[in-house]
């Protein structure tokens, strides 16, 4: 664990804002996975970063009770209108404090999933596989964020109009 | 609030993100806390187990449960009953009315006590007088071996008569000889019937004594 640079803390701490909304929290999941790291019978790890973010991410799942929180979506919710990638995000386009806005109102597993996705830079597949969720439904959700943006954005439209 | 500026979805969230650092102080903690002995208690969380985190601890709450439910109905059955009858007074005195109606041979015949205790003297206590009230003219005529609640025991008979009375004299075990009383403490032994007899108990300087009368 001594291999993990400062800016893998900052890292661990951005993704723990992600998950739990606030900062405080925030930092208390990321003590505790040092703590819990530490009390841990490991073997070598080959990866201390991505290690850690998994820990981090356990901590908030045993504190937050994953299935009252999370609230995943059933991938047959939007089978019909699934897309194929991740490319309903990218033409978003959207003012800071409407994101700020709207990001309170998200849920963890939306929060979680568009922080891998843009700024840890992850692909469907990378964050299926830290998040244990199946693909169709990261894609699902992906698509209702994208519907969630445009209303908001109408929304914001209409309210700039006198 | 105005909207200041359109931009892509994820340089909004980089740029949010960006912003989100851990103070010197607290990144100074963290360090500290690596170089600290890892605290006491099940603080240990794989992290290649995932989402089963929540699981393992449904799991180990069930299994607590259980075993707090089965301590409760345990206790239940046979706790208070335990404590409730702490006594084994009946119990002892039907074995000692037992052994003093199984007729076997006397092991060592002698009417002295001094023989006796030599004979006797590998049961691990020393034969006392008995305390009873004896029948007038009863005569000590030998002893035998037996057991009270599995403690070795030495039977020692008395003829009044055409009668047979059994003095039963064993090291006393408190944990086995429950609620005989202490000859020290209590005015008069303990008296239960069993099998037909009169069976008297007490203990006296470590040693069980009870005596079985028709």
């Amino acid at each position: 664990m001594n291999r993990l640079r400062d800016e893998d803390f900052q890292r661990a701490y951005r993704y723990a804002i992600a998950l739990t909304g606030e900062r405080e929290q925030a930092y208390d999941v990321v003590h505790t996975a040092v703590t819990q790291w530490l009390g841990a019978a490991t073997a070598a790890v080959e990866n201390p970063l991505a290690y850690f973010l998994r820990i981090v991410r356990n901590t908030f799942l045993a504190d937050q009770r994953r299935a009252a929180q999370m609230r995943w979506s059933p991938i047959e919710d939007a089978e019909a209108v699934i897309p194929a990638d991740l490319r309903a995000l990218e033409d978003v386009q959207l003012e800071r404090a409407w994101l700020e806005r709207v990001w309170a109102d998200f849920t963890a597993a939306e929060r979680e999933v568009l922080f891998l996705w843009a700024v840890e830079g992850y692909t469907v597949d990378e964050i299926s596989a830290q998040t244990g969720a199946p693909r169709g439904t990261l894609l699902a959700r992906m698509h209702r964020l994208r519907r969630k943006f445009a209303g908001d954005a109408d929304a914001a439209r209409a309210g700039a109009r006198p | 609030m105005k909207p200041s500026e359109n931009m892509p979805l994820r340089e909004q969230l980089r740029a949010k993100f960006e912003q989100e650092r851990l103070e010197a102080s607290q990144l100074d903690a963290l360090r500290a806390r690596l170089s600290a002995p890892p605290a006491p208690g099940p603080q240990t969380a794989p992290a290649d187990q995932g989402p089963a985190q929540p699981g393992r601890r449904r799991f180990f709450a069930t299994a607590a449960s259980v075993a707090a439910a089965a301590t409760v109905g345990y206790w239940g059955l046979f706790g208070v009953r335990a404590f409730r009858d702490t006594s084994n007074l009946q119990t002892l005195a039907d074995e000692i009315a037992y052994n003093h109606l199984y007729e076997k041979p006397l092991d060592v015949a002698s009417a002295s006590m001094a023989e006796l205790r030599e004979a006797f003297a590998g049961v691990g206590f020393l034969l006392q007088e008995t305390p009873f009230a004896l029948p007038p003219g009863a005569e000590l005529i030998g002893g035998r071996h037996c057991s009270i609640a599995s403690v070795p025991a030495v039977m020692l008979r008395y003829r009044v008569g055409a009668d047979v009375v059994g003095i039963c004299q064993a090291r006393f075990d408190p944990a086995r000889h429950r609620g005989v009383p202490d000859m020290q403490l209590a005015a008069a032994p303990a008296t239960a019937m069993a099998r037909g007899l009169k069976v008297s108990l007490c203990h006296d300087r470590g040693v069980l004594m009870a005596m079985a009368t028709a």
